[in-house]
């Protein structure tokens, strides 16, 4: 059995004639919440994209639980690993319900499937994530964090083994941001499953990831645990800012104050 | 197919209507033909001691009416399926079968063949069919191929204004240069079914009803791909070559609709967008729905085309968007007040 739900392999993407990511190598530990942060332009997102197969990597460069992704089946790789974007734009009036039923795709074909199975795993992943009542809702009358929930959710009906969060929490509310973030922190620890989240905030790095990748300029700066990724000597390197890193008093866990410019 | 149980009734009393409509219709025009004689010259088993004594009613239902009502109709669902599969496509409830330059495309090529006096006929199908359909039909690949293989629906629509524009230029010039066929392409343009015939009928119909079916196949990754193209793949749909087969499906169907009738428009823009309001965005179970209203409303014009101000007949386009319109507005002010 593998401990590596992710692994990269010298992987580099070119984008326009310009270098998003050069040679990177990476292992993601099975079951880890591991956050990815950096600077604008770091490359980040590119990364998630790949190990998502929205952009198609070199051979031998991505591999999922050991397996290379250039041999998955979009179907199949969508049973192992599921996307949640920053937000879904969806200009027709979907429910609740069959968005989140739409995270059954992967599991049913024209002579397969199981019907009951599906609408026990959908009802499942509106339940863990408090979205039963807005079942029959509108898809466009609902809030930004109802949204991300929805989204999550639906992520959940495709029974990922790995989670991939793109700046979930870019469109919310403190509150909101906090309660995402815990709402996927409870269901990678209940559940196993493997989360890679694209992280903006570092204190929300800091507080929910069990390992931290930090990338800078399309390549990976340190990667390990949190309080050993983020020193202040990197973050002056990097973002050009001073930071102190103290302790938070309601979790014990690091955290950063930063100078304003 | 996939209904939930209302959608089941509305199907139902939508072939219902259907059905009723093309009675009606057959009945009604410059000859008035007493419904009896209608059901007795369709279904001459019915009565079995010698149908129908009037000779003229038989042939005009039989050789005028009933081709041209089949054709509107089966024109009207092809418009509609091909009409919801753009708007899904288009991400958008306000795109039409035309999207993708095959109005102007066709139009062009009608009005070259008319100046240059084709003559040609293929499995019966005569010079202006056949050239209305592979007009369209060449103008949306080359519209594919313009925006890099379908890359993004935002390219597929510029690259589709572009070449319309362009093909719109060249007809006009067309026409400019034969003053002589002016009359004959706006004609065509506005659309009608006044030529009619069962080899049209007989020619339409499959593609347009197979093609239809095909569609309905595959509507579940449609529904996908409404969430956008990032998000669809994550869910496992092969976007770009779903795209593509929407896309040349749905391209066949309307290019197969515009050789029979001419360009009608607002059916394929209105009908889907009624039906998602009333019974929602499913494709599953929007795609049938809008086949058989599609067939309905067409249907429906084209007897007010030919009826209104009989013995002239109006182009049937020019019905569809007159009737069509207010009705749309109608919907849209309602939708504003449901929702907040």
């Amino acid at each position: 059995m593998t401990h590596k739900a992710v692994e990269l392999k010298g992987l580099s993407w070119r984008y326009n004639g310009r270098s998003v990511l050069s040679d990177v190598d990476l292992e993601i530990k099975k079951g880890s919440f591991t956050g990815i942060v950096g600077p604008n332009g770091a490359g980040k997102t590119t990364l998630l994209k790949l190990v998502l197969k929205l952009l198609s990597p070199d051979k031998d460069t991505v591999f999922i639980f050991d397996r290379d992704i250039s041999s998955f089946l979009r179907k199949d790789l969508a049973k192992r690993i599921s996307y949640v974007p920053q937000t879904i734009n969806v200009d027709f009036s979907f429910s609740v319900h069959q968005i989140v039923s739409m995270g059954r795709n992967p599991h049913s074909g024209f002579f397969s499937g199981d019907p009951v199975r599906d609408s026990e795993v959908v009802q499942k992943a509106m339940k863990e994530t408090e979205i039963e009542n807005l079942k029959n809702k509108d898809i466009g009358s609902i809030s930004g964090g109802e949204l991300q929930r929805v989204i999550i959710a639906r992520a959940l009906a495709q029974e990922p083994d790995i989670l991939a969060l793109d700046e979930p929490t870019s469109h919310l509310d403190l509150n909101h941001q906090i309660r995402i973030l815990s709402l996927v922190r409870s269901l990678s620890r209940e559940k196993g499953i493997t989360v890679i989240a694209v992280l903006h905030d570092f204190n929300h790095a800091l507080e929910y990831c069990t390992s931290l990748v930090l990338m800078n300029k399309g390549k990976i700066v340190s990667s390990g645990s949190p309080e050993k990724v983020i020193t202040p000597q990197r973050m002056k390197e990097i973002y050009g800012l001073n930071i102190k890193m103290e302790t938070n008093p309601f979790t014990g866990k690091p955290y950063i104050i930063n100078e304003y410019v | 197919m996939f209904f939930k149980k209302h959608q089941k009734m509305v199907f139902l009393l939508l072939l219902l209507l259907l059905a009723v409509a093309a009675f009606t219709a057959a009945t009604v025009g410059s000859a008035s033909i007493p419904f009896s004689d209608v059901l007795k010259i369709l279904f001459p088993f019915l009565s079995p001691e010698g149908g129908v004594s009037n000779h003229a009613f038989q042939v005009i239902i039989l050789k005028i009416r009933l081709p041209r009502i089949l054709l509107a109709i089966i024109t009207g669902m092809g418009l509609a399926v091909s009409g919801t599969v753009f708007q899904g496509i288009f991400r958008n409830p306000m795109a039409n079968p035309y999207m993708l330059g095959i109005s102007s495309g066709s139009a062009f090529a009608v009005a070259a063949g008319m100046a240059l006096g084709f003559q040609a006929t293929f499995l019966g199908m005569g010079a202006i069919s056949i050239s209305a359909f592979l007009g369209g039909f060449l103008t949306s690949l080359i519209v594919y191929f313009i925006s890099g293989g379908g890359k993004s629906v935002f390219s597929l629509l510029l690259s589709g204004i572009a070449i319309g524009f362009f093909l719109s230029a060249l007809m006009s010039l067309v026409m400019y240069l034969n003053r002589n066929q002016i009359e004959n392409i706006v004609y065509w343009t506005m659309g009608s079914f006044n030529a009619s015939t069962w080899t049209k009928v007989a020619v339409s119909a499959p593609v347009i009803i197979l093609s239809s079916i095909l569609l309905m196949v595959f509507s579940r990754d449609l529904n996908i791909m409404i969430t956008g193209d990032d998000s669809a793949k994550s869910l496992g749909v092969e976007v770009k070559a779903k795209r593509l087969f929407f896309l040349l499906v749905s391209t066949f169907i309307t290019a197969g609709a515009v050789s029979v009738s001419g360009v009608i428009g607002f059916v394929g823009l209105v009908v889907p967008h009624v039906l998602r309001i009333l019974t929602g965005p499913d494709h599953r179970s929007l795609i049938p729905l809008s086949m058989v209203s599609g067939g309905i409303f067409l249907l429906l014009s084209d007897t007010l085309a030919r009826t209104l101000l009989s013995p002239t007949e109006i182009p049937v386009g020019i019905i569809t968007s007159i009737f069509g319109a207010p009705f749309f507005i109608y919907l849209l002010f309602r939708k504003r007040n449901i929702i907040p």
